[in-house]
């Protein structure tokens, strides 16, 4: 539990003191897993099994939830945090929302 | 009218009709036996035969696996197509992947950017030293300073961090432009980046400027064949009619990463340039820019350089040509000098060689430092020829 914490205490601390992006950990890891498991489900045609630990970050931090009919996916970190993808087109492959 | 006179015309006109005879041979298409715009022939089943020591030692390096999956170690090879010739003379897939499947080309698709530079130039509707303010808006007007070509070169002079996982995430303005603030409009988020140097300075090596490429691109070709240019100029001319090309909310094609194709079909794009930009008959790149492109980028060569940058640039692409004026030798010693690749991340590769008149495409997931890509290079030229 002490681990889990220092975790998310380091990934907030991420974007802190740092002159450069916003985002922090949490926010650009929620968004690589909801598009990252979109193009690999939609556009590269693999299982979900294949996308799930090819897109599996470390530490992993964030959960995700694919809707099949709309072609989506959902991601969270902390319940605080997430992002959606969804696929546009055979062409066009995914976007982030 | 003396003798002499009439010497000097007839030299004349003779150096005239050879300069035309020249530019007609620069001008001019290479042959193929077929061209694979449907699908390659295939020579593969012979070569496995005559070559099997080869491939051998090829498939031994190359589809190797170690350990666990999920521990992500070693060379992890997901599909491989060779062509020499004209034909496909090998192809074997790994790790759940088959002919069928697209692959992530990640930073390889920078060099299609570069492509649909070239086919933006053919079309006359972009030239090289145009302001990249010709094409995007809302551009700080110091930036209105940087041109296509420097784009191409990786020598805007934008202060731009190129930083990938297991680094400072928050640095990182790749990560920013792909997954945080600069995902709904790219070329706008790099665009608004200040600039470190003046541009042509300094080479910078940036997925960021391939996107501004691709929106420069987008803008200039969308007006008059619509918003599947890719498909419609390059794509499908080639037969590369399975691909996918993502955009981001403002429509800007995602040039430095997004981009999806079989190995069969990258291997298309490969014989592309392998051809001096023409397939079929038709000049699809402008005379002299594959030439160019494949030759050390003017910023590389007389710019700054990083010291532990090892691989050399042309116009998005990586080229096997030592850089004497940075100290710098030949990236990869051991294979052909006119060898060229594009390269993305975890294992993504185009390789051209056209003095071996062969293409090897290459796609995995390698996440650790083991797979060497002039030792994968060189054994698969092994499976042509023994030298």
């Amino acid at each position: 539990m002490l681990t889990r914490i220092l975790i998310v205490v380091a990934l907030i601390g991420g974007a802190i003191g740092c002159d450069s992006y916003s985002e922090n950990d949490f926010e650009l890891i929620t968004a690589y897993t909801a598009k990252t498991m979109c193009m690999c489900l939609w556009v590269e045609d693999q299982t979900e099994e294949y996308c799930a630990a090819w897109t599996k970050e470390n530490p992993p931090v964030a959960s995700y939830r694919v809707d099949w009919k709309e072609k989506a996916v959902e991601s969270q970190a902390m319940m605080l945090w997430g992002a959606r993808a969804h696929f546009v087109s055979d062409r066009l492959g995914c976007i982030l929302e | 009218m003396k003798p002499r006179t009439w010497f000097l015309i007839g030299g004349a006109l003779l150096i005239g009709l050879g300069s035309i005879a020249h530019e007609a041979r620069a001008q001019s298409c290479p042959n193929r036996l077929y061209w694979p715009t449907e699908d390659w022939q295939s020579k593969a089943a012979a070569t496995a035969e005559s070559r099997h020591d080869a491939i051998k030692a090829f498939e031994d390096y190359t589809f190797k696996l170690e350990g666990k999956d999920a521990d992500r170690k070693g060379v992890r090879t997901d599909g491989v197509v060779i062509v020499h010739g004209g034909y496909l003379i090998y192809e074997r897939y790994g790790r759940g992947f088959t002919a069928k499947n697209r692959h992530i080309a990640w930073s390889a698709a920078k060099s299609f950017t570069g492509t649909l530079a070239g086919i933006a130039v053919a079309q006359n509707a972009v030239k090289l030293d145009d302001s990249i303010c010709d094409f995007v808006g809302s551009l700080p007007d110091d930036n209105c300073r940087i041109q296509v070509q420097h784009l191409l070169e990786m020598g805007s002079g934008l202060a731009w961090k190129e930083i990938y996982e297991n680094q400072s995430n928050q640095e990182s303005s790749t990560l920013a432009m792909l997954y945080g603030q600069g995902h709904r409009d790219m070329a706008r988020f790099v665009g608004q980046h200040r600039r470190s140097a003046e541009p042509g300075k300094v080479f910078n090596y940036s997925s960021g400027e391939s996107t501004l490429l691709a929106a420069v691109v987008g803008a200039a070709l969308r007006p008059r064949f619509g918003s599947e240019f890719a498909w419609t100029l390059l794509f499908e001319p080639i037969g590369m009619r399975n691909t996918a090309f993502e955009q981001d909310q403002a429509g800007t094609p995602a040039g430095g990463s997004f981009l999806y194709a079989t190995p069969r079909d990258f291997a298309k794009f490969g014989y592309l340039w392998l051809n001096d930009g023409c397939w079929d008959g038709q000049r699809i790149l402008p005379t002299g820019w594959v030439a160019r492109s494949t030759q050390v980028a003017d910023t590389y060569r007389t710019g700054q350089v990083k010291a532990d940058e090892t691989w050399v640039f042309g116009r998005h692409w990586w080229i096997n040509r030592a850089v004497p004026e940075q100290g710098k030798s030949k990236p990869w010693p051991d294979l052909p000098d006119d060898t060229y690749v594009a390269s993305g991340h975890w294992g993504q590769y185009v390789v051209v060689v056209p003095s071996r008149d062969i293409v090897i495409v290459r796609t995995g997931d390698d996440r650790d430092e083991t797979f060497d890509f002039a030792t994968f290079v060189k054994l698969a030229l092994t499976i042509v020829s023994d030298q």
